[in-house]
């Protein structure tokens, strides 16, 4: 049986007490309506279907963050808990850099919800720059950063296509400001590969199936290459752009990819490297950070 | 002070005992048998090297005897109605027979492959009669007494033990812990019909005093919205003279008490008001040789086969 562990979730995370959901459904009619009624009166969630899983993470923005999102229809649906890791994540990595002035970060890849800079905004009240390629998201992200009056902290950037991360923001935009970080949540898996989706598991009979339906547009969740190849991206932008932003970022889906990306930052000569774990529900992901300044 | 019969003892035994002078004198203070004194430590054994022990002392506080405060009210306990030994008060034959069986035997056919809920059935030994004297389909047990509802697991956990998993009785019961009334009203939204009979036998009241006309006017929609098309619910409501002897049980209970205005005669009028919406009422029967205070209509309220339009 795979042990839940969500007791290792971010210490600050305020999901590790988890939601009542009876009460949440008591409170807001279009969770309710995904929900099941236990004949013992308790509210339960069933996580296999989509419908589900947006009202979910919708309702928990609401009830604990005060936003209203919105998710283009077929787009991958974000869950909190992992998106709040991160987030805590980089408080503590910048905590460390003893940042005083303004907090500014780069969110690569916002998708529709764009949560990881309205999470960081409100939260925090980063300014975030939030780059996206996808026109049906980037129509949403502009939508959601409105209604949730967050315009002056988030600038949702149209990228043309996916073929570069910074370049063409960085060389067409008006912009001097440097960054403090940059994060990512890259398409994990590999377009090229003959079972993109299907996992290396080197036991398939005693890994159990993800409790949660899977979300997500095909180019959302795959790309040429996968994640080792989007973050091989990263990287190289990363030393032209290395004194625009302090702390490049990224998630990792795979745990057989980090070791990957830890080779080719050591080939680079990439000195101050940071890893991690996400821990959440049955669902564990990494994250790796890098600079060419001291992390301090 | 008056003692309650409840178990029509005969009067002698009713009355409290009284110390008299013919009981033993201070030798009634030492423990019966002899029982070597732990802590003297010239009996005590060898082996005992702790030289904390405490001073020896009297016989009855070695016992430790938990200090029983004398109970305010011997029926604090029971405010649900959830009597450990409920079954063990009602007139019984002699091998187990709940005379409101007689009276649900009339119409087997209302059972026979269904799938029934039973609200409130305490310790479950009625559940379990119905589901294996009528060959029930299913049948789930809700009681918002946890220990109730673990005996009622454990009796038919022995059942289990006797019958060959390939007979139907008793895996097909499920006893459950809960309150039948919900948190809040909105929650009947997602309710969804699930059963084709639901019991709701001498259980009215105990909502009633505990969870006023809100509780009890939502617990009756609950059911007709948790039965199918042609469900029936199976209602035995005590009556309103009946629940004054019960509002000393607590502060609360007193309160709602008070409070009271959908009275049990004005319940079928209201299960087939638009409020909840059961089409007809039809009476079962009476339970007949019985203690008169037990001696409750059994009433069917069937939901509409067909839904209007509307």
């Amino acid at each position: 049986m795979v042990r839940s562990k969500k007791n290792q979730m971010h210490p600050r995370n305020v999901l590790r007490s988890p939601p009542d959901y009876t009460k949440l459904a008591i409170k807001y009619k279009d969770f309710r309506n995904v929900c099941s009624l236990e004949l013992t009166g308790k509210v339960t969630v069933n996580f296999r279907q989509e419908r589900t899983l947006r009202e979910l993470t919708k309702v928990l923005l609401k009830e604990y963050f005060q936003l209203d999102v919105d998710f283009a229809p077929g787009s991958l649906v974000p869950t909190l808990a992992l998106r709040l890791n991160y987030i805590l994540w980089l408080e503590d990595l910048l905590g460390a850099r003893k940042v005083n002035s303004k907090v500014r970060g780069i969110d690569i890849g916002c998708g529709s919800s764009c949560i990881y800079s309205l999470l960081a905004a409100k939260k925090n009240k980063w300014e975030m720059l939030a780059l996206e390629s996808k026109p049906q998201n980037i129509e949403y992200a502009r939508e959601n950063v409105k209604r949730n009056q967050l315009d002056g902290l988030i600038q949702v950037y149209a990228q043309p296509d996916k073929t570069d991360i910074f370049k063409t923001y960085f060389d067409t935009a008006i912009d001097e400001q440097d960054y403090c970080f940059c994060l990512c949540n890259p398409p994990f898996f590999d377009s090229n590969s003959a079972n993109p989706m299907g996992g290396a598991s080197r036991n398939p009979e005693r890994r159990p199936a993800p409790n949660n339906a899977r979300t997500g547009s095909a180019e959302e969740l795959s790309c040429a290459g996968g994640e080792v190849q989007f973050v091989q991206c990263i990287i190289e932008e990363s030393e032209i752009y290395k004194e625009r932003i302090s702390i490049f970022t990224s998630m990792l889906g795979v745990k057989a990819n980090v070791p990957k990306i830890l080779v080719i930052l050591k080939e680079r000569g990439i000195e101050h490297v940071a890893t991690t774990e996400f821990h959440q529900g049955h669902t564990t992901r990494w994250a790796i950070a890098w600079s060419y300044q001291q992390f301090a | 002070m008056e003692v309650e019969n409840n178990n029509n003892l005969p009067a002698k035994f009713t009355e409290k005992r009284k110390a008299t002078d013919k009981d033993e004198g201070d030798d009634a203070k030492r423990l019966k048998h002899n029982v070597p004194n732990m802590l003297d430590p010239l009996t005590s054994a060898s082996s005992v090297s702790n030289s904390t022990l405490p001073p020896p002392q009297s016989p009855k506080k070695r016992l430790h005897l938990e200090k029983q405060k004398p109970r305010q009210n011997k029926d604090q306990n029971f405010m649900y109605g959830n009597y450990k030994h409920y079954y063990g008060k009602r007139i019984l034959d002699k091998d187990f027979h709940d005379i409101r069986l007689d009276v649900l035997a009339t119409q087997p056919e209302l059972f026979q492959d269904k799938q029934l809920l039973d609200i409130g059935c305490n310790s479950g030994h009625l559940s379990i009669e119905i589901a294996k004297k009528f060959n029930v389909k299913t049948l789930v047990g809700l009681d918002i007494d946890r220990s109730l509802v673990n005996d009622a697991q454990m009796a038919i956990g022995s059942l289990k033990r006797q019958n060959p998993p390939g007979s139907r009785f008793p895996y097909n019961l499920r006893f459950l812990h809960g309150n039948y009334v919900l948190e809040d009203d909105v929650l009947l939204e997602i309710e969804r019909p699930q059963f084709d009979v639901i019991l709701c036998l001498s259980v009215t009241k105990w909502i009633h005093l505990n969870f006023c006309d809100a509780g009890l006017k939502q617990a009756f929609r609950r059911m007709f919205l948790q039965l199918r098309p042609g469900g029936k619910l199976i209602l035995e409501p005590q009556s309103f003279d009946t629940y004054k002897r019960r509002k000393k049980l607590s502060e609360k209970i007193r309160e709602n008490y008070n409070a009271i205005e959908l009275k049990p005669e004005k319940f079928t009028e209201y299960l087939l008001s638009p409020e909840v919406g059961f089409a007809t009422m039809e009476l079962m029967g009476v339970p007949d040789h019985c203690e008169s205070g037990f001696k409750r209509p059994i009433q069917i309220f069937t939901k509409r086969l067909v839904e209007n339009d509307s």
